[in-house]
């Protein structure tokens, strides 16, 4: 179910607070509208889940009085990141994806997105969620280490480190199937 | 740089933007490391397979990188990737000494071929349509592509034009999901198939 944006967040209306949409906000949310979206959908699976999920992180952000954000886009990102492991907590139970439905790896003339979404998610399975954090950030928010390392409140080595651990993991699962 | 230091700093050459400076230090490394060059590749092959190809977002403003891999997309961002590509391969040429003429050229196949190049080329995020259309030229090889896919993969490595044909395409094969093969002066090019 889409939402408006002009619509107040439960936050808005308990807090009493006008929703501060300027064009500095307008400019950032578009700027970062699609890397969300594919972020979000890369984690949700779903277009629909995905956009409400966008558009719920922000609402958040236009909720805020500015001076209390000082990295909005890290902060959409940790807003969205949170949102999108509350949700899949959620729905466990009825998105729970099983060995069994493993698609055969990429093969690019029969896969579709759902195939890749659940080949991915799999992978990424296979390795602590700190490093398939900053993989997704990287591959599917299409961030830098840098700004994945304000995302995440690490080091930039951490970042970079997280990213090439999970990689390497990921590789020896391979060969060892 | 030693190798630990290398691994300490591969990740760099996975960034969003990967700075000339740091990409030929590390691309120096792997020049002289086998070693490292296949932990590298390694790494690729596996960023490779990660990399969104199918997002339901096709349609919609993507990010840069989604672009480089969706197979799918509109003649206009077609062209505009290529643009890019061409743009990226075109500083690279400029860097080794190879002239913009020499890209015109291996555009449009002449019957003569171009001064023999000695120079190692580093390809930086650079397509493999782009990298064949010079490398084939070199070789005096004919490019067909099997597979639409592969055209727009966007490869970090180094090419030697002294180096045998070979050697280049058995580095090629080197990344997850590619295959070359030599047939006479034909260079095939396709997806591999899962077996």
């Amino acid at each position: 179910m889409k939402k408006m944006m002009t619509k107040p967040s439960d936050d808005e209306v308990h807090d009493a607070r006008p929703v501060l949409w300027d064009k500095e906000t307008e400019r950032l949310i578009k700027a970062e509208r699609a890397s969300l979206l594919q972020y979000a959908c890369y984690r949700l699976g779903d277009v629909d889940e995905a956009e409400d999920a966008v558009q719920d992180v922000c609402l958040n952000l236009l909720s805020r009085v500015k001076a209390e954000v000082r990295n909005p886009v890290a902060y959409l990102y940790r807003m969205l990141s949170n949102l999108c492991s509350t949700r899949l907590k959620e729905s466990a139970g009825r998105t729970k994806i099983s060995l069994e439905a493993l698609p055969e790896p990429a093969d690019s003339e029969v896969e579709d997105f759902e195939q890749e979404y659940r080949r991915i998610s799999l992978l990424l399975g296979e390795i602590p969620e700190e490093q398939s954090e900053v993989i997704r950030l990287r591959f599917y928010g299409d961030k830098s280490f840098r700004e994945i390392a304000d995302i995440l409140g690490v080091p930039l080595t951490t970042a970079k480190s997280r990213f090439t651990y999970g990689l390497e993991k990921m590789k020896k699962i391979g060969m060892r199937n | 740089m030693d190798c630990k230091t290398f691994r300490t700093q591969v990740a760099d050459l996975f960034d969003k933007k990967v700075s000339p400076k740091t990409q030929a230090r590390l691309q120096r490394h792997m020049d002289n490391c086998e070693a490292c060059r296949n932990y590298y590749e390694e790494l690729a092959s596996v960023a490779y397979r990660l990399r969104p190809r199918h997002s339901p977002l096709q349609d919609q403003q993507k990010p840069a990188a989604s672009r480089r891999w969706t197979k799918a997309a509109s003649e206009r961002e077609q062209a505009r990737t290529k643009f890019k590509a061409a743009a990226i391969f075109a500083g690279v040429i400029l860097a080794a000494g190879i002239t913009a003429a020499t890209i015109h050229h291996a555009q449009n196949r002449p019957a003569q071929p171009p001064q023999v190049k000695t120079t190692p080329v580093n390809f930086a995020n650079v397509s493999l349509d782009s990298i064949l259309s010079v490398v084939a030229l070199h070789y005096g090889q004919t490019v067909v592509f099997r597979d639409e896919e592969p055209r727009q993969m966007q490869l970090i490595m180094t090419w030697n034009p002294a180096d045998p044909l070979r050697d280049f395409v058995r580095r090629l094969n080197a990344f997850d999901g590619l295959l070359l093969t030599m047939q006479h002066d034909t260079l095939f090019v396709e997806m591999k198939k899962e077996e």
